[in-house]
């Protein structure tokens, strides 16, 4: 019992970790052995992730080993073997999404695009622009949460701890409705920019997305964002 | 709340399953309430993934393991979809490779691609047991035109036999050509996984295209 308690509260911990900081930091034999807790229960994993790495080189090339080579390795079982092949071929099935694009007003559309991809949920993307234009950190909520309140507005500043990370443009998703901004809209729009302003982050651009069509309240004029710069 | 409650498309019903079944291994309670609490309010496992955790906890009791394996999955995903996979023909073959190598079936993949070779997305159609796997050049067309794709490249498996490309493989590589040019998408490569080797129809490809120009 008090090894299973150890091995439990050493889980919750790394769980808790990883949470926290969003991954940054972690190594890829970390990764790899929080994902080995969904297929070896009670058990360190940290070893056989250790050992998995070093015979596969990386944690991707560990998801797309063959499965008889992978149960060579000590500490894996047949069990483990079918839930990493699985766990692979089920992200296999995820649309690439290329982060790693410099912010423009033609590569942004596309993005927010392939973000919102066919989802019929009423959700914005928050995305913070580093000083080079590039994406350092995304926040995606259901608008109706926003406006009600129910998200700690700690949660928007927070992605701006980065002293390089000053700008934001956030796209909006209408589905199938028309891209013509609604009232609840404008409402977050003037709420987010009014949140970010006293930490100095100026809110660049608000897209809406629908049908793979893009509408920005910037370039169209359809939101002033010039009257609230405060410099 | 289940989602056969309201209209659906198959994408959302397919993030709903997979939700499910992340759901399942962190051994959430009520996962498939849960689930697809969690894809009618966000849409997608990717827009979960990057939602505020307190949110999560206090609007759908989400466990932390279950926020940690979707945040693994998605980050998994983009290191597996992601990177320089398509910057030349052993790095395609290699890639290939991996996901094909243990497949008992013939089995096709296509990689969607634009035009700087960086993918866009990859989509499985499973061959059937016993017999060649044809290619269907009318699904793999309308997945390029969906995903926006300006190339793509095909892999398919030979199960433990040789990569050597078979006149059914050449045919219909040659048809899905034929189909693909007018749509302005080209087919850059069709690459064979054999038991011991690959084969790349590059070559008969580009020798295609410059007899049909």
């Amino acid at each position: 019992m008090g090894d299973k308690n150890l091995h439990k509260g050493h889980r919750e911990r790394i769980r808790k970790r990883f949470l926290d900081s969003g991954g940054v930091g972690f190594c890829e034999h970390e990764l790899l052995e929080m994902l080995l807790f969904y297929c070896i229960p009670m058990s360190n994993t940290n070893e056989t992730a250790h050992r998995l790495i070093n015979q596969f080189g990386s944690i991707v090339n560990v998801l797309n080993s063959d499965r008889n080579e992978f149960v060579k390795i000590k500490g894996v079982s047949h069990a483990c073997a079918d839930f990493m092949r699985y766990f692979s071929d089920l992200c296999l099935e995820e649309k690439a999404l290329d982060n790693d694009i410099l912010i423009s007003d033609k590569t942004i559309p596309a993005y927010f695009a392939e973000y919102f991809y066919s989802s019929a949920a009423d959700i914005c993307l928050l995305i913070a622009v580093d000083d080079n234009g590039h994406i350092h950190s995304r926040l995606s909520f259901n608008i109706e949460n926003f406006l009600s309140g129910d998200i700690n507005p700690r949660s928007f500043v927070s992605l701006f701890s980065n002293i390089r990370c000053n700008s934001a443009v956030i796209g909006i998703n209408h589905n199938n409705r028309s891209i013509i901004p609604e009232q609840r809209d404008y409402m977050l729009t003037r709420s987010l920019i009014e949140l970010l302003a006293p930490f100095s982050v100026k809110v660049e651009d608000v897209m809406i997305l629908s049908n793979g069509s893009s509408f920005s309240m910037k370039k169209t004029g359809a939101f002033s964002f010039n009257c609230y710069d405060h410099e | 709340m289940t989602m056969n409650n309201f209209e659906i498309s198959s994408e959302a019903k397919r993030e709903f399953e997979k939700m499910c079944i992340l759901l399942l291994w962190a051994k959430q309670q009520d996962h498939e309430k849960t689930a697809a609490a969690l894809i009618n309010s966000f849409g997608s496992i990717r827009a979960v993934s990057d939602t505020n955790f307190d949110l999560l906890k206090k609007a759908f009791k989400l466990k932390t393991s279950s926020m940690v394996i979707i945040k693994l999955f998605i980050s998994m995903s983009d290191r597996i979809l992601s990177g320089d996979n398509f910057t030349s023909a052993d790095k395609m073959k290699a890639f290939f490779r991996s996901l094909l190598i243990n497949k008992p079936e013939e089995t096709i993949i296509a990689a969607f691609l634009d035009n700087n070779m960086k993918l866009k997305k990859l989509e499985r159609f499973s061959g059937i047991s016993g017999t060649s796997a044809s290619i269907p050049n009318k699904k793999i067309a309308a997945a390029a035109l969906e995903s926006s794709a300006s190339r793509l490249v095909i892999a398919h498996n030979h199960p433990g036999g040789s990569s050597e490309p078979s006149d059914r493989d050449i045919s219909s590589t040659l048809n899905l050509m034929k189909l693909l040019s007018p749509l302005d998408i080209e087919l850059y490569d069709h690459i064979i996984i054999g038991a011991d080797d690959d084969y790349s129809m590059r070559d008969i490809i580009l020798k295609n295209k410059e007899r049909a120009g």
